[in-house]
């Protein structure tokens, strides 16, 4: 079959389609136009009307789409018979375009840099570090601790709200000549602490004002800030007042305060604690996207207990233990140089009856309150230890590596 | 075999060698020949380009506890590559393979399920509401073949070819909430004039508050109307940096 007539053929196929079944039709009709159009115009009309023809019910809507999918068809054929030049002047142009992106890696510059720093509180005794990190824009570190083992600490250094003991915080992206000029630096750091201030006055006022004090023209404050408004959902609750918001949208009016001016260093102290886990997944996206921009790549510190979350999203971990960095690295490798594996298990069992039946195989089990943790040599895998527990005759009701998982970090502890 | 120290039963350390890298995306298929043969040269595919993939007549050594083998990739993987044909789903090993993604991601959010269509089947009501790719003939697979690429290669911000493409699939998947964010973030990062933004911002603007009105026929066509302009913005703003690049 020649190429012309295979087109005629699907075109019939859809043409047939739309008349039947304006949803239908609608599908075929966008598929058609990714393969056949040459005019992107042609592929965007037939995208939007598959978006808006979801649930037609009215008649006469219906036959107007109708009307408008065989128009877009015909126009497609039409445009083909014609082999314009500009268009094909117009696609090449765009390849082009593609490729010259394609080049450009994303800039994996160090915003922040960590060296051997710690921190001594003289009256608790309490000791941070040292702690060595490289935060880089475009990546988002995962700090992860219990509660009192310094992950508070480690962010106010890093904003500069308390002073290092030894060891130095460097901003090699935002302070690249010999002076250091902390006023400059600050500018490009955002900071949301785990309890936010209240605001007063109206929500769009303090927006405008946070943008007016980091020296934005007036035009480019008001891009910004409805730019902010609509990326973060806020509209609808842009005319409320502070105490009339949920606290994931006060964290959310927050988030927007410390994006305007566009920073560098994103810091937040445990956003994720006040969200319910819709909430807490739509953020932590949003984050992703936000941090991931090909314009202004952010790097982001986040600490948080929600780990699985954090998890999916995070490039980085931290993980902090009574002050000492008891992991650093990419999230994809954490357990990789692990000698043992770490098993969380659910059994009615006693510690005393479990251990009778699979002590001799493993290194250690204990309970932490909620699960036993089975420690195993790293030789011992998941299947393994599950052919274990049931060789052994242990009844379980949960089962789960851990060793591989964030968690798993908490449970070396 | 030579004794182990661990009880026996278990695998020697010899064996537990066998796979050392990860790789991201995980080729699930019945296997059965036409599949086989599919698989193999997608395979071949993403492998040339540069994706690590998991295809278990290749990175099996022979001998490997391929269960417990398997069982380790799909942990480990960024994608699931599901081949659907009538065979596909009336193996008897295959669900267990998709559902373990599925079960992390219902509605399929992150991506990580990638179906692909190589014979018309009747699919479970659980992954009939995914869209799926077109491979069943020679010709749609080239055709679809950078589709694939795209969904199970790595995200590059600045790739503008990857990101345009991105925001007309999450339209196209009826995600149209996350399209418009994305076109935010797109006007953002490549919009050379600050008027890109604000058009954007207007667009997300309007179809919020189309959205919140009833679903009545005449919202349905300012709804179109609507993404219409987004889908064409895009356009616009590629547009105008392909007319720097002639400068």
């Amino acid at each position: 079959m020649s190429a012309s007539s295979q087109i005629d053929v699907e075109a019939e196929r859809v043409r047939r389609t739309i008349a039947e079944d304006v949803q239908a039709g609608s599908s075929e009709l966008v598929e058609f136009s990714q393969q056949y159009a040459r005019n992107s115009k042609h592929k965007n009309a037939a995208l939007a009307i598959k978006v808006g023809a979801s649930n037609i019910e009215d008649p006469a809507i219906a036959d107007s789409l109708r009307g408008r999918m065989t128009g877009i068809l015909e126009d497609i054929l039409v445009d083909r018979a014609r082999q314009d030049p500009s268009v094909s002047e117009r696609l090449q142009a765009r390849e082009r375009l593609y490729a010259r992106f394609r080049k450009e890696a994303s800039k994996q510059e160090t915003i922040c840099r960590l060296d051997e720093i710690t921190k001594r509180f003289k009256r608790s005794g309490f000791v941070l570090g040292p702690v060595s990190f490289d935060f880089r824009a475009g990546e988002i570190t995962a700090l992860t601790g219990e509660n009192a083992h310094g992950k508070t600490t480690l962010l106010r250094l890093v904003v500069g709200e308390y002073r290092a003991s030894s060891g130095s915080v460097t901003f090699p992206a935002l302070a690249p000549g010999p002076r250091f000029y902390w006023s400059r630096v600050k500018e490009h750091i955002g900071y949301l602490a785990q309890k936010l201030p209240d605001w007063t006055g109206a929500l769009e006022d303090t927006l405008y004002f946070h943008a007016a004090m980091r020296g934005l023209s007036p035009p480019e404050s008001e891009t910004q800030v409805q730019y902010l408004v609509a990326r973060l959902d806020l509209a609808e609750h842009i005319t409320k007042r502070w105490d009339e918001l949920s606290g994931g949208y006060q964290l959310r009016f927050a988030l927007a305060e410390a994006l305007v001016g566009k920073p560098r260093l994103l810091v937040l102290d445990e956003p994720l604690a006040n969200l319910d886990p819709k909430a807490q997944a739509a953020l932590l996206w949003d984050l992703r996207n936000l941090a991931k921009s090909a314009s202004n790549p952010m790097a982001v510190l986040i600490s948080s207990q929600v780990l699985n979350r954090l998890e999916a999203i995070s490039d980085n971990v931290i993980h902090l233990r009574k002050g000492q960095v008891a992991y650093r690295g990419p999230t994809g490798e954490i357990g990789s140089g692990r000698t043992s594996n770490t098993y969380e298990c659910d059994t009615p069992l006693s510690q005393g009856v479990l251990m009778e039946r699979i002590g001799a195989y493993v290194q250690d089990v204990r309970h932490n309150g909620v699960y036993y943790i089975i420690t195993t040599p790293r030789a011992v895998s998941y299947r393994d230890m599950l052919q274990l527990l049931m060789n052994a005759d242990v009844p379980f009701t949960h089962f789960r590596d851990i060793g591989r998982k964030a968690m798993g970090l908490f449970e070396q502890d | 075999m030579k004794e182990s120290k661990v009880a026996p039963g278990f695998l020697s350390r010899q064996a537990l060698s066998v796979i050392v890298m990860a790789p991201k995306v995980f080729l699930s298929y019945a296997r059965v020949d036409a599949d086989k043969t599919f698989v193999a040269e997608l395979y071949k595919r993403l492998k040339g380009d540069g994706i690590e993939c998991f295809f278990d007549e290749v990175s099996l050594a022979p001998g490997a506890n391929f269960v417990l083998r398997i069982s380790e990739a799909i942990d480990k993987c960024n994608y699931l590559v599901m081949v659907m044909s009538p065979a596909y789903f009336s193996a008897p090993f295959t669900p267990s393979e998709w559902s373990s993604i599925f079960e992390d991601d219902p509605t399929n959010q992150r991506g990580r399920l990638v179906p692909l269509l190589r014979e018309d089947c009747e699919r479970p009501a659980l992954i009939r509401p995914l869209n799926f790719i077109d491979v069943q003939s020679a010709e749609k697979f080239e055709q679809n073949y950078p589709r694939i690429r795209r969904l199970v290669g790595r995200s590059e911000p600045n790739d503008i070819e990857q990101r345009s493409t991105e925001i007309n699939e999450l339209f196209g998947q009826d995600k149209a909430e996350q399209g418009m964010k994305r076109l935010l973030d797109f006007a953002r990062d490549f919009g050379k004039e600050r008027k890109f933004v604000n058009k954007a911002t207007a667009i997300k603007g309007e179809w919020g508050r189309l959205n919140k009105e009833s679903t009545a026929g005449a919202t349905s066509l300012a709804i179109i109307t609507v993404v219409t302009e987004a889908l064409n913005l895009i356009d616009g703003i590629m547009d105008n940096l392909s007319l720097e690049v002639v400068r």
